[in-house]
């Protein structure tokens, strides 16, 4: 049918054309962010101390000079340090973060030679210590829910994330393998926490939430977790976080480039390598990015399975100044 | 997680890979999916099938736009559901769609051999969609690569429907002279 070809030569339309077209999802989940490493106030006050010793052992923070130890290649070696002896003796400067009460970016290293920008930073925030016992309402429950077989870690067609049924399933060929090996399921079965053993959870994704709501819960707010699990059988812990986003921009809104993200001791480091065009070979940049407040929902049925549901915030907008100094 | 990141994954074959794919694009394939199927079901199959065919093509395809390559899986999968489903009859909204893509076609009528194929008039339409204005191309496509209903288009837009509807007309005709100018036959 002749229409029908034209509707099929739309698969041959060009990338860019179809990024501009008028159509999101209505639902769409947030994107994961595993690489963000945030910290409460609690945490914050004790990192600090540490810091402040390395800091005045060494004379400066650890991130430019973190960068340096972990690249291998000599030439980037090389250009770290130069930017670590550019940013020595900075002032940190601290920005303030409207999302939560508190909050704070402090860039502790900025490095811009016309070319490169490179910034080191943390984020603190008084964001709200997690809790346990949040209810989800059932919009909630329908977009934790709203595709089969994806659950908090994996994402899988079969929808059956059980030990039992992962170990009938193994199979390896070519160097790809199906399911686990019973070597694999008795790790499994054996590393599971004593909780989970007690109230046999078999399902991988609640076996690995419980194993690091134990790592990120307080000894009480596990226990309470716990309690409302085998009261109610099901528990929900609500996390916040406070995220950088992946879009550093000028004022006038020049996109600087896609960054690389390394996460240091203490904070971050942000790298663009180089930067667009049109913010070369300036004597500053007035940089503009975005903190976004991240509320997490980690859910787990005793008898079901286990989701973790993300919600952003409008997000606050931060500016500041780099000037060149190489 | 970004696309590379995620490419890299199918790169090893790690099972992780779709997880990273539904997480990043799932409601994303399922919406166009949907728009074409208007079936829950036959939505789900179909997105379900993407991520296999991704898994066995990538590599050694290696997409520069991973959310289109996967866009474009889906809808042809859609597609080709939608014609074993209906042979015979055929879901309404399909019906408008097409219905609305025969005014583009040129009244000038050739043997079998003399017709265009799918992906030569692919690379005519980029031509005539780098000419016609940013907001029609984003309609025009918003409606029929996504297949996304005029209400829809309308509310995402923020502008009234008679508006869309009005530059789909305007569009479509645009199309059907630039083909008769180009001697397509079909």
């Amino acid at each position: 049918m002749k229409e029908k070809t034209l509707l099929e030569a739309f698969q041959y339309v060009d990338d860019c054309y179809l990024d501009e077209a008028a159509f999101t999802p209505a639902r769409q989940k947030p994107a994961r962010r595993r690489y963000r490493r945030l910290l409460t106030l609690a945490a914050a006050a004790v990192l600090l101390l540490a810091l402040g010793a390395a800091a005045s052992a060494s004379g400066r923070l650890p991130f430019f000079g973190t960068l340096k130890k972990l690249s291998a290649d000599p030439a980037e070696q090389a250009y770290y340090e130069k930017a670590e002896e550019a940013a020595a003796g900075q002032q940190a400067e601290v920005l303030s973060v409207q999302g939560f009460d508190l909050s704070a970016l402090t860039v502790y290293e900025q490095y811009y030679d016309g070319e490169n920008l490179l910034l080191g930073f943390r984020l603190d925030g008084a964001v709200p210590t997690p809790a346990v016992g949040y209810e989800p309402s059932t919009e909630q429950l329908e977009r934790m829910r709203s595709i089969p077989g994806s659950y908090a870690f994996t994402y899988s067609e079969d929808p059956d994330d059980s030990l039992d049924h992962q170990l009938a399933r193994f199979s390896r060929e070519d160097d790809v393998q199906y399911g686990i090996s019973q070597e694999e399921y008795d790790q499994w079965m054996e590393g599971r926490s004593e909780n989970a053993k007690e109230a046999d959870l078999r399902n991988e994704n609640n076996i690995m939430m419980d194993l690091r709501l134990k790592e990120r819960l307080s000894p009480e707010a596990y226990d309470s977790f716990w309690k409302l699990l085998r009261e109610k059988g099901h528990a929900c812990a609500v996390f916040h976080s406070l995220v950088p986003g992946d879009h550093v921009r000028l004022l006038d809104g020049t996109e600087l480039g896609a960054p690389g993200w390394t996460d240091v001791e203490g904070g971050s480091c942000l790298e663009i390598r180089p930067v667009a065009e049109t913010a070369r070979d300036r004597d500053s940049l007035d940089l503009c990015f975005t903190v976004y407040g991240y509320t997490e929902y980690w859910y787990m049925e005793l008898e079901g399975h286990a989701y973790i549901l993300y919600d952003r915030d409008e997000g606050t907008e931060l500016t500041f100044t780099v000037d060149r100094n190489a | 997680m970004e696309d590379q990141a995620i490419l890299a994954l199918y790169r090893e074959r790690s099972e992780t890979a779709l997880a990273e794919t539904s997480r990043r694009y799932g409601a994303y394939l399922l919406a166009i999916a949907s728009n074409l199927l208007h079936s829950r079901e036959d939505a789900e199959e179909v997105v379900g099938d993407t991520y296999w065919r991704a898994w066995n093509s990538i590599p050694p395809a290696a997409p520069r736009s991973l959310k289109h390559y996967l866009s474009r899986i889906t809808r042809n999968l859609a597609l080709d559901r939608l014609d074993y489903r209906s042979a015979g009859k055929r879901d309404v909204e399909a019906t408008v769609l097409l219905s609305e893509l025969e005014e583009c076609i040129p009244d000038r009528r050739g043997s079998a051999e003399e017709c265009w194929e799918a992906k030569e008039l692919g690379i005519l339409l980029n031509r005539f969609l780098e000419q016609i204005p940013r907001e029609d191309r984003a309609l025009f496509l918003a409606r029929y690569y996504y297949a996304a209903t005029v209400r829809q288009i309308a509310a995402l837009q923020g502008i009234p429907e008679r508006r869309v509807k009005y530059r789909l007309t305007v569009t479509r005709d645009k199309l059907k002279t630039y083909l008769e100018k180009e001697g397509v036959i079909l």
